[in-house]
């Protein structure tokens, strides 16, 4: 009970999240050597998979580079600032971090359909999207705006009164989580794990392109989310990873950018402002009524 | 995808979770009384051993321990630099009550050097403690007033907002270490 209770310091949360985030990363260059030798075995290695591994990392390094440059002292400012105004004080235990984690979790679970259903939101989202493959390097492939995209969705938390520091852990918890599905080496875990948490093999529904797995299983570390609130799809056919317009090329750049850049496109060629308006708020796949456009996919 | 229905209810769904998560957070306090045995006939004489001036960096803990006989803590989020901080730890229901500085077990003055000050107390005995502090801004050695609010900062074991007044029960500590918080009203 002692340990569960006892009040932490911001540093101690801190530096948890570093040293999770920093070994798992590690971690997952060594378990990237085992998907590589799965490969291997099946038959599966290619110059285009070793190339994408490549883009993946390159993306992050990009993703990293922007976060370090824009956004992070922007978000970090804004947690700050909204925690003076915080309705409660929470104080920082491994129970309440618990709490946090859980509730971080429902507003990922937002963050994530918002991503996926708002176009905007979308053009960065999909660079994560955007691979073939399915590995954990994958989980590592960032679009240039993920990073700014979690913040309107976790300043309730901290104005409800978790310490920001605790909220930076959690959501980096959730994403670490996350980042251990992104695999083809296990299949489906117990059933009652696969009610409850998030599974590689939910998760690759969530990466499929097939029309069943469209817009399916957004949770991070639990999957009842998706149970709850409808956006559930069991892992039947097999999976066909990647856009449904597959961005064909495999090179950082335009795996980094593809998504503004279709989206400026489409901005572009819709007619009218508020169609254009449209393109910006509305899921991907919408056309403004009663118009043809003459954009080429 | 679900209906707009379904989403809209999804989003309350999700709002009463997150609110409700939040305040069963908030009635979630760190514990503080693990210590249940009180040897009334403990030294008083407790010395300041050391005083810190640092923030606490992950990996303290392992580094450098505190050891499970000292009375060791650290108040966070002292915002102005003037005057010393004085910290009262007090052993019994009465004198913490009536703040009878005869029945101090330990009084320091501690310089300020940064946003926290970090203090640890040997030969203490074993608890339980209540512990108050105030920043001696005007280096008047109190708590200074205007009207019935401290204009100073001030602080103390279970205080969890400024506003709070712990019984001895609720503001008791144990050894070990503790985080506080300086407030301030003005």
């Amino acid at each position: 009970m002692k340990l569960i209770f006892n009040q932490l310091t911001d540093m101690e949360i801190y530096g948890w999240e570093a040293f999770i985030g920093d070994w798992l990363f590690i971690f997952s260059f060594a378990f990237l050597a085992l998907e590589f030798l799965r490969y291997g075995l099946r038959e599966k290695m290619s110059w285009g998979l070793i190339g994408d591994v490549f883009t993946n990392y390159i993306t992050l390094g990009a993703f990293i580079g922007i976060n370090y440059l824009i956004i992070g002292g922007f978000y970090v400012g804004v947690f700050f600032y909204v925690s003076e105004y915080a309705i409660w004080t929470i104080e920082t235990n491994w129970a309440t971090v618990a709490i946090c984690i859980i509730l971080a979790d429902i507003m990922y679970y937002w963050q994530h359909r918002f991503a996926h259903r708002v176009n905007v939101a979308w053009a960065t989202h999909t660079v994560h999207h955007s691979s073939p493959h399915f590995n954990i390097s994958v989980a590592y492939r960032f679009g240039p705006l993920d990073g700014v995209l979690p913040l309107p969705f976790y300043i309730p938390l901290v104005l409800l009164g978790f310490n920001p520091f605790v909220v930076f852990f959690a959501e980096m918890f959730v994403q670490l989580y996350q980042t251990l599905l992104h695999t083809e080496g296990f299949g489906k875990f117990p059933r009652i794990i696969e009610k409850v948490m998030n599974t590689p093999s939910h998760h690759r529904v969530h990466h499929g392109s097939n029309n069943k797995y469209l817009d399916k299983n957004y949770g991070g570390i639990f999957i009842i989310w998706d149970r709850m609130f409808g956006t559930f799809a069991e892992e039947k056919e097999e999976v066909v990873y990647g856009l449904v317009t597959p961005i064909k090329r495999n090179d950082p750049f335009s795996a980094f950018f593809h998504g503004f850049y279709r989206l400026g496109q489409k901005v572009f060629y819709t007619k009218g402002l508020f169609n254009k308006i449209g393109c910006l708020i509305m899921p991907p796949g919408w056309e403004p009524a009663h118009q043809k456009r003459q954009i080429k996919q | 995808m679900p209906s707009f229905k379904q989403t809209v209810a999804g989003i309350a769904v999700s709002t009463v979770i997150v609110i409700g998560g939040a305040y069963m957070a908030y009635e979630m306090p760190s514990i503080s009384e693990y210590v249940v045995s009180y040897d009334s006939s403990s030294s008083n004489a407790a010395t300041v051993s050391e005083i810190v001036r640092e923030t606490p960096e992950f990996g303290d803990v392992a580094t450098n321990p505190v050891s499970g006989s000292d009375l060791s803590f650290t108040i966070h989020g002292i915002e102005r630099s003037y005057g010393k901080v004085i910290v009262m730890v007090y052993g019994d229901e009465d004198s913490y009550r009536n703040y009878d500085p005869n029945g101090l077990l330990a009084y320091e003055e501690l310089s300020i050097n940064s946003g926290t000050v970090t203090v640890s107390f040997e030969n203490i005995g074993e608890g339980p403690f209540a512990i108050t502090f105030f920043q001696d801004e005007d280096g008047n050695g109190d708590l200074t007033l205007q009207g019935e609010y401290p204009i100073e900062g001030y602080g103390g074991s279970g205080m969890k907002t400024p506003y709070s007044e712990p019984s001895f029960e609720k503001a008791s500590v144990g050894l070990g270490s503790h985080n506080f918080k300086m407030h301030y009203l003005k």
